[in-house]
């Protein structure tokens, strides 16, 4: 598969074969034999993955095409607003700062307390990281899914 | 494929009912939305957080409906309904349902 494969197709360029199977796949237009066949390609061509997303992406959007409400100009000048922003930036680096350094400073008291048996402090930073590996694991695979998901375009 | 909350269709005949057919989902935001989310419910007005996950859920239910009647090759869905439950805190669950049937045009 070239490079050229992987970019959109612009409007007068001719599809691919395989940007017509996504497309017949995105649309459920295949019979299940083809659609087993081309899921096992999928499965070998990630690059057949995204573009299935792609065409199913336009066509959620397509279906959620509606003329924005009054209160959505009004919300979005309001998001261009510099105090707006400063104000919810400002909010948000304090909350995410001081809530990583109160992790960060429960874990080394836990650590460094004499009082606390060696048992107990190793089993409570083992909770502590096992609770962190397990967020960052769900963090990082939905990272990974944002592109395949269409509906985070939908707005209402 | 069309969609309707009805029965029938006027000027189709229904030839086959193929059975039920459903789509579910459960989505939910990120902690930041709740957050914000929250504050936006203490003083009133549309929580655009929420109206978008519901939205996404929505969608996402009726082509996962959508998906099960093409694997029967239906022509049409009948009598859609949603139904929505709880089933965690901050997600929103959608049920679609409906009747997936085969059709033709009537000719007079």
């Amino acid at each position: 598969m070239n490079a050229q494969n992987h970019t959109s197709p612009s409007a007068d360029a001719e599809p691919s074969e395989e940007e017509l199977l996504a497309m017949a796949y995105a649309d459920g237009e295949m019979t299940p034999e083809e659609s087993l066949r081309f899921e096992s390609r999928m499965e070998a061509e990630p690059e057949l993955v995204h573009r299935v997303a792609e065409h199913h992406a336009l066509d959620v959007l397509a279906r959620r095409i509606a003329p924005r409400e009054p209160a959505d100009y009004d919300w979005a000048a309001l998001e261009l607003d510099p105090l707006y922003q400063g104000t919810v930036g400002a909010g948000w680096f304090l909350l995410i700062a001081a809530t990583a350094l109160s992790f960060a400073l429960a874990v080394w008291a836990v650590a460094t307390n004499e009082g606390i048996s060696y048992l107990h402090r190793g089993l409570i930073l083992s909770s502590l990281l096992g609770f962190t590996l397990l967020f960052l694991t769900v963090l990082w695979r939905r990272i990974r899914a944002i592109p395949l998901d269409p509906y985070r375009h939908v707005e209402r | 494929m069309l969609i309707v909350t009805t029965s029938e269709v006027p000027g189709f005949e229904i030839t086959e009912a193929l059975g039920l057919v459903r789509g579910t989902t459960v989505r939910a935001r990120h902690l930041g939305n709740d957050i914000m989310g929250t504050f936006k419910g203490l003083v009133g007005g549309e929580v655009h957080e929420y109206t978008k996950v519901i939205a996404e859920a929505r969608e996402e239910a009726i082509d996962r409906m959508k998906a099960d009647a093409f694997a029967l090759g239906a022509d049409a869905i009948l009598g859609f309904r949603f139904a929505t439950s709880e089933v965690a805190k901050n997600a929103a669950e959608v049920v679609a349902y409906g009747t997936a049937v085969k059709m033709v045009k009537r000719s007079s």
